[in-house]
């Protein structure tokens, strides 16, 4: 965790806030925008075939963790892109950002399916 | 961000316009409706009787709910196409008026309307054995219907109540006198409630081609909680329809005597309940038979109706049995009455 930490200073240091901001809003914008038609057909297809709606879910939950994955490896692409002679390990900070965000989906989806359902579904 | 644009510059180019082809398939909406198995929810998560706290029950007692998409996407329709338990067909009818919006409101004042059937129906028939429990309604009338020409349409929503009108002869509270008391003017002072219990007035005026105002009534049986005991709890619901409406009651009387009518099965099924018990036609069999088999349960009631309705469900539901390859014998159960429900299940226990 120190040792993440040490490398965050050293991106931050070597690129600044808003270049690092930047290459997250890129990111972020286009795997979402190749994502959102993936989501907008599981929800369609989930709502014809509502008798197996768990399994969706659950095939939801792991395309939006592939989703965070992808969105870390464009905004890897974009700060390798700004500074191709970087120096700092860009790659452990994404992996680590990666990780730390697909646990809040899997979080996130094992809800859905053990709270939020059965609520909703009266 | 300007970095990835410019190298993945070549690939947008070529993919906007498929992108923008996909998400219109995906997004714009068709005047057709589809019909999807959907599944079972146990009435004891929608109502709660504060009775017999101690009784254990073996098995459950669920209504069946299926998927009805009013105005998919292409993408919906043509997945629909392919699912051989769909029903898809156009928009017809007041139905094809109405916005999406409006027909969740008509499909949630069906659920509202059936929860309080269901209740004064399994209330009075276990009152039959248990002078404790006692049932007390009063009757109301409420908007069911508007039609595109209605007058101030946008005031009036669905499951207003009705409550008088200025008419020619003064102020009238029965809808069956609404007809021979406007009929010297174009337009008349309506007084309704909303459902938040806000009184409004409007005046509704005449459609000059129909001579009709373009509202429909129902009236409905409301439950008296406070002269109604046990009290009871109904939680909200996201299903709409009153197609659960034989399954509420026989869960309801199961929750207010002392034996168990479920003999430990699964029970499923379908059809609406009227005051007097007796079962009503319901849409969506086939998708219906569907979800029961999916989830594999062992009792299905199916209404069985007279001859005044056009269609009979038991034959709709043999029929589906028949294309889906499902075999009904000793789980589909043809039922007119509350009663013959009832009647079947203490049979088994016999």
């Amino acid at each position: 965790m120190k040792n993440l930490l040490l490398k965050w200073k050293d991106l931050k240091a070597e690129y600044g806030l808003n270049a690092i901001i930047d290459a997250l809003f890129g990111g972020i914008l286009y795997g979402l925008l190749i994502f959102v038609p993936v989501y907008i057909i599981l929800v369609e297809i989930a709502m014809i075939f509502m008798y197996q709606l768990y399994t969706f879910v659950v095939i939801i939950t792991f395309t939006a963790m592939f989703n965070v994955f992808i969105i870390n490896k464009l905004t890897l692409k974009a700060l390798q892109l700004k500074k191709p002679e970087h120096t700092s390990d860009i790659r452990s900070i994404m992996i680590a950002h990666a990780i730390f965000w697909m646990s809040i989906v899997l979080i996130i989806g094992i809800i859905f399916i053990t709270i939020i359902i059965p609520i909703l579904w009266v | 961000m300007n970095e990835l644009t410019e190298k993945a510059w070549p690939i947008i180019k070529l993919l906007l316009i498929p992108y923008i082809c996909l998400m219109f398939l995906l997004i714009y909406p068709i005047e057709y409706y589809v019909d999807a198995p959907g599944g079972l929810t146990e009435v004891e998560s929608l109502i709660d009787v504060n009775y017999n706290e101690d009784k254990v029950t073996q098995g459950t007692i669920s209504t069946t709910y299926i998927v009805a998409l009013n105005r998919p996407s292409f993408f919906q329709f043509m997945v629909g196409y392919f699912s051989p338990y769909t029903t898809i067909d156009a928009l017809t009818g007041s139905y094809a008026d109405y916005t999406n919006e409006e027909i969740s409101q008509i499909s949630y004042w069906d659920k509202y309307t059936s929860v309080d059937a269901s209740i004064i129906v399994a209330f009075q028939a276990a009152s039959n054995d248990n002078s404790e429990i006692i049932i007390d309604y009063v009757e109301k009338v409420f908007v069911f219907g508007k039609a595109t020409y209605l007058s101030n349409y946008d005031l009036i929503s669905f499951g207003d109540e009705f409550i008088s009108l200025v008419g020619d002869t003064g102020t009238i509270t029965s809808i069956d006198d609404i007809a021979s008391n406007t009929l010297l003017e174009d337009a008349y002072d309506f007084t309704f409630n909303k459902v938040d219990g806000e009184e409004y007035t409007v005046t509704l005026t005449k459609d000059s081609e129909t001579l009709k105002f373009g509202i429909t009534f129902r009236t409905a049986y409301i439950v008296n909680r406070e002269t109604t005991f046990p009290e009871y709890n109904v939680a909200n619901s996201n299903i709409g329809g009153p197609s659960g409406g034989l399954l509420q009651t026989l869960a309801i009387y199961n929750m207010l005597v002392p034996e168990d009518i479920t003999q430990g099965l699964k029970i499923a099924g379908t059809g609406t309940i009227q005051y007097d018990g007796s079962v009503g036609y319901i849409g969506g069999v086939k998708q219906k038979i569907a979800t029961a088999y999916l989830n594999k349960v062992d009792v299905f009631f199916i209404p069985n109706l007279d001859d005044n309705y056009t269609y009979d469900n038991y034959q709709e539901a043999l029929k589906a049995c028949e294309e889906l390859n499902i075999d009904p014998t000793g789980w589909l159960v043809p039922v007119a009455t509350f009663q013959d429900a009832l009647d079947y299940l203490q049979g088994l226990g016999d």
